[in-house]
């Protein structure tokens, strides 16, 4: 999963992302209230988490602006130093999700973790297939079928499908489509991405009539939602 | 929210009890796990608050039964003395919300439920959005779009118009919205509410080309009617 943290101690910074990584999460690191919030503001991730003091916005403001302005739902988890019930409370219910004091244990930061990205994508498997209206995608030997028809597709397609399917009714920016399908090392241009949508969006016929919808969200990305399908679209 | 606590301490139990009451909660207590599995009413529980260590089955036990056999998804929290990481871990990864070590403190605790419970909701809504015509609803994202076009709402303009379209056709007083809305008396509001009225007509192009016509009502407050015209236009 996509992590954005916001921590301004890089050894702890460091030692966070390090564990985070080792267990296959990608985490972006940021040591500014406000350099969270703007790289916030045009991408998406799949879990924030954040500590309280930290130079120019503190993690508390970074969860009001995260919860009032942008990915209302996104789950965040605040780590901090501060352990007082009054904290604890005013962050929880300012929509902080889970609340860890520091020093933060390895194992019981990835179980919450886990545990928070559970709830919102309760069906994240490596073998069971994804079905999705005519849509069926075989994980194990990597096959796309619509409506039982396999669609011929590279490898790149099909990472794309399998990547918008789980996220199905989320907002997904550029970035998060290009790390998740090319690896975050590769410097993929945002246009590769848009062909590659595309190409997806022809091949598997992607729209209402299949019961979803790709919608393009203007300078940030993409979203694939569930519609209903129209009484007479059958007839 | 009906509250199913399972503590074999009866002082504790009645604390918990009795915060849990005071804050509009029902609240059962079991003081060990097999009552509180062949309790009649264990689907209609809400949220689980679970002690690890109890005479017979531990709440461990009954996590797992929760998850492997009965298929009980409302969220647990783990209440416990246990304050070792691989405990955390293992209740957090047998599928628990959420893991608290005595001793318990009274707002963190009523904060937490708040927060797993908000965290299942958001998560149950994910995908069912409301469609009224041209107009598209998305409570998981909060985003409105008419026709495929996104248009930037502020989460109480959400509501408000999301509130409007549910009651298409009907005279809807200031009194209502400021109470549903706002949860505030209207006598609080002054022109808030016709400002916010005026800005979402605004927003999302309420006019009869898109289907609908957003009307004052002199000294009473505002109908949204459908109007059957030709075809949509996006704004």
């Amino acid at each position: 999963m996509r992590i954005a943290l916001l921590e301004d101690d890089v050894v702890v910074g460091a030692a966070m992302q390090h564990w985070l990584e080792a267990a296959g999460h990608t985490v972006h690191n940021f040591t500014s209230g406000k350099t969270i919030v703007r790289e916030a503001a045009r991408e998406s991730f799949d879990l924030f988490m954040l500590d309280w003091h930290v130079p120019d916005m503190s993690g508390r403001e970074v969860l009001s602006w995260l919860r009032e302005k942008q990915q209302s739902t996104v789950p965040i988890l605040f780590a901090t130093s501060r352990d007082s019930e009054e904290d604890i409370v005013a962050a929880l219910q300012a929509g902080a999700d889970d609340y860890m004091v520091k020093p933060i244990r390895r194992l019981e930061l990835l179980a919450r973790v886990d545990s928070l990205l559970r709830r919102i994508r309760p069906k994240v498997s490596e073998v069971e297939p994804i079905s999705i209206g005519p849509y069926l995608i075989n994980l194990v030997d990597r096959v796309v079928t619509v409506s039982g028809e396999p669609i011929e597709m590279t490898d790149k397609e099909y990472d794309l499908t399998v990547f918008l399917f789980r996220n199905i009714g989320r907002l997904t920016s550029r970035g998060h489509i290009s790390e998740s399908v090319w690896g975050r090392s590769t410097d993929v241009q945002s246009r590769t991405v848009d062909t590659h949508v595309s190409r997806v969006r022809k091949k598997l016929e992607l729209g209402p009539a299949r019961g979803v919808r790709l919608t393009p969200v203007y300078n940030f990305g993409y979203r694939l939602e569930k519609v209903s399908v129209p009484d007479d679209a059958a007839a | 929210m009906f509250i199913a606590i399972l503590e074999d301490d009866p002082e504790v139990g009645a604390v918990m009890e009795k915060w849990l009451q005071d804050a509009g909660h029902n609240v059962a207590v079991f003081a060990t796990g097999a009552p509180l599995l062949a309790y009649k009413s264990l689907r209609e529980i809400d949220i689980f608050l679970l002690d690890w260590v109890v005479p017979g089955m531990t709440g461990f036990d009954v996590l797992k039964l929760f998850k492997t056999q009965l298929h009980i998804v409302a969220p647990v929290l783990f209440l416990t003395i246990r304050d070792a990481e691989i405990d955390v871990v293992s209740a957090l990864d047998a599928g628990a919300d959420d893991y608290l070590v005595k001793p318990i403190r009274h707002q963190e605790l009523l904060a937490r439920i708040n927060a797993v419970t908000r965290r299942v909701q958001d998560a149950s809504i994910g995908i069912s959005e409301e469609v009224f015509g041209a107009f598209r609803f998305d409570p998981s994202g909060r985003q409105a779009y008419c026709g495929d076009v996104i248009v930037e709402l502020t989460s109480i303009e959400f509501e408000l118009a999301l509130f409007l379209f549910k009651n298409a056709g009907k005279l809807i007083s200031r009194e209502v919205i400021a109470n549903v809305v706002w949860g505030r008396p209207v006598s609080e509001l002054s022109r808030t509410i016709d400002t916010h009225v005026s800005r979402i007509r605004k927003k999302l192009n309420l006019a009869p080309e898109n289907g609908y016509r957003l009307q004052p009502v002199y000294n009473a407050g505002y109908r949204l009617e459908q109007v059957l015209a030709g075809p949509f236009h996006a704004a």
